[in-house]
């Protein structure tokens, strides 16, 4: 919280408060009260602002300090590993108060784990989010652009930095559970080495499609942005964070987003730069230089779909998001030799015709 | 996912894997078998002793129609060396009906129609005549290069020549709620599908050795649509 004791909630502020405070509680606390407790105030404020929590009501009724700090360990939770949030949410979300089963309702918690990796970002209102991992799991945590300036969290963290996120809220999406943090999170560096668990699971699925659900250019050579500590993938050499714009010199890697389907089911995968090389037998430079030639990007997609689709794949990928990290992948099976299908179908077909004389 | 894993972490009930076939078999299709529960998954009955609830097919997008005056259900021919589908995408599938739209201009410009692979659950309606005209709901459309069309006919002969053995043996190849009962095994119907076979590796075959060729159905050529307009 930006620790500014000494400012004022303006007129307007505190009268939203108390409105809100009017509709919920008996207990309106006065403008002088909350002058007073300008902290605490300011913080339900904040809250009042946020669409993911409910349960102001409670704590706004009591006495302030104490309520925050409940608030910073709200419904009983406090400290969690991330093995835990699963069990944690069904806890907390099940008997929520005013009995509302909205999926926005989620609990507040606080962890410390280590960045495993910065995944990709494509909302104006988000300043990041992180794939973290700790010695009993891992979850996405998913940072605002609001939280970010709140916490002063100027740059972006970075794989291996270790921190300890507090009163971040949990979501359900699709059956998993991720993190936020809101306006009311903080965070803090500390040193913490896990030991994070391997989350991946095995398959084997056919590639249907390479991924192209927002731009074209979200896959192949792909170029990002070269600001300090920014990674996203440009759309058109325009970074969708707020302050960057078009990007001059961008970074350029490898990627691939895959749509993959394994029976009726289909799947996202991502694939970096090591597993699309793998993959596709290009390397970054390689690559650079196809599009150099050609005098576009796009001829590197092209290149890699017609070695990918509808071939099949197998490997391990990392289940965490709603988009898969693979972590591990090959190709199965040869390439198709037709002619030597034909002389094998040639062949069932004499077999099968005298099978049914003979029959 | 491999398939025991996705079984695992479902509660859904099991699923099945979609199936490779030629249009020819695809069009031979005149039963449907549905239980009588809540959600119970609609089964198209295949020639070659299978119920085929989702397919994948491949072949080159030659047009498109509205189906409705509304202009809401998308009507696509594609066409294979076995035959024609005839895909059919409204509302509910806005990706699949937005993408048919897409490659409908692609088709109608210059240039070889492209050449699509499609993941689509498998539907029918009967006509007044009392006739059930199958196709397809496309659940994604994409458009692949020839490679991957070589790379289907192979896969989907296999698939075949693999269904039209265990039929001749009274088999089902991939177990459903379908009793072996429903189906009617008719062994020149198998060999019509496995002649249809060979015509499409042959084509898939003749595009391997020497780049694109015309992977148009003689039949669509001639005019000759499998399917009844609606």
């Amino acid at each position: 919280m930006s620790a500014d004791t000494q400012s004022d909630l303006t007129e307007t502020e505190i009268e939203e408060l108390q409105a809100f405070l009017d509709d919920e509680t008996d207990e309106v606390p006065s403008t002088e009260e909350i002058r007073e407790q300008y902290q605490t105030f300011r913080t339900a404020h904040l809250l009042a602002h946020d669409p993911s929590i409910n349960s102001l009501v409670e704590w706004a009724a009591d006495d302030g300090e104490a309520a925050v700090d409940r608030y910073r360990a709200p419904s009983g939770f406090g400290d969690v590993s991330l093995g835990e949030l699963e069990d944690v949410h069904e806890e907390g979300t099940g008997d929520s108060e005013d009995g509302d089963e909205d999926d926005d309702d989620g609990v507040w918690v606080n962890i410390e784990a280590e960045v495993q990796a910065v995944l990709d970002t494509n909302s104006d209102s988000v300043f990041d989010r992180y794939l973290m991992g700790d010695d009993e799991g891992l979850a996405v945590v998913a940072v605002f652009q609001d939280a970010a300036s709140e916490m002063g969290l100027e740059t972006s963290l970075e794989e291996g930095d270790s921190v300890r996120f507090e009163t971040l809220v949990t979501e359900s999406y699709e059956g998993r559970i991720s993190l936020k943090a809101t306006v009311v999170a903080d965070y803090e560096h500390i040193e913490y080495d896990p030991d994070v668990p391997e989350q991946t699971v095995p398959f084997e699925v056919f590639v249907v499609d390479t991924a192209h659900d927002v731009e074209e250019n979200m896959s192949g050579l792909i170029k990002r942005c070269s600001h300090d500590g920014c990674t996203r993938v440009l759309d058109n050499a325009t970074c969708s964070h707020s302050d960057h714009g078009t990007i001059d010199n961008p970074e350029y890697d490898l990627r691939l987003k895959l749509v993959v389907a394994a029976g009726d089911e289909d799947y996202v995968f991502i694939l970096d730069e090591e597993a699309t090389s793998t993959l596709t037998g290009l390397t970054l430079e390689e690559a650079k230089e196809m599009a150099y030639d050609a005098g576009e990007t796009t001829k590197v997609l092209e290149e890699m779909r017609e070695h990918l689709l509808g071939r099949t794949i197998g490997g391990t990928v990392d289940d965490q998001d709603v988009a898969m990290m693979v972590d591990d992948v090959y190709l199965i099976g040869d390439a198709p030799d037709p002619n030597g299908t034909l002389a094998e179908a040639r062949e069932f077909k004499a077999n099968f015709a005298a099978d049914a004389e003979s029959a | 996912m491999s398939e025991s894993n996705a079984n695992e972490s479902s509660s859904e009930p099991r699923r099945e894997p979609s199936i490779y076939l030629s249009a020819a078999e695809f069009n031979m299709v005149t039963e449907v078998y549905q239980e009588d529960r809540e959600y119970a998954p609609k089964y198209h009955l295949l020639p070659t002793m299978v119920g085929a609830n989702r397919v994948v097919v491949c072949g080159k997008f030659l047009e498109f129609e509205w189906a409705d005056d509304d202009e809401s259900y998308a009507r696509a021919r594609i066409s294979g060396p076995t035959g024609t589908f005839f895909a059919y995408a409204g509302e509910y599938q806005p990706k699949a009906r937005d993408k048919i739209l897409e490659l409908a201009e692609k088709a109608a410009s210059e240039g070889p129609p492209p050449t699509v692979l499609v993941k689509a659950k498998v539907d029918s309606f009967v006509t007044d005549d009392g006739e059930r005209n199958v196709n397809l709901q496309p659940e994604m459309i994409t458009e692949a290069p020839d490679e991957s069309f070589v790379r289907w006919v192979t896969d989907m002969a296999y698939a075949t020549m693999d269904r039209i053995e265990n039929a001749s043996n009274g088999e089902q190849s991939i177990e459903t709620d379908v009793p072996d009962s429903e189906f009617d095994v008719d062994e020149d119907e198998l060999q019509t599908i496995l002649d249809e076979v060979i015509d499409a590796l042959e084509h898939a075959d003749a595009i391997a050795q020497q780049g694109s060729v015309d992977i148009i159905s003689e039949a669509d050529a001639e005019g000759d649509t499998a399917e009844a307009s609606s």
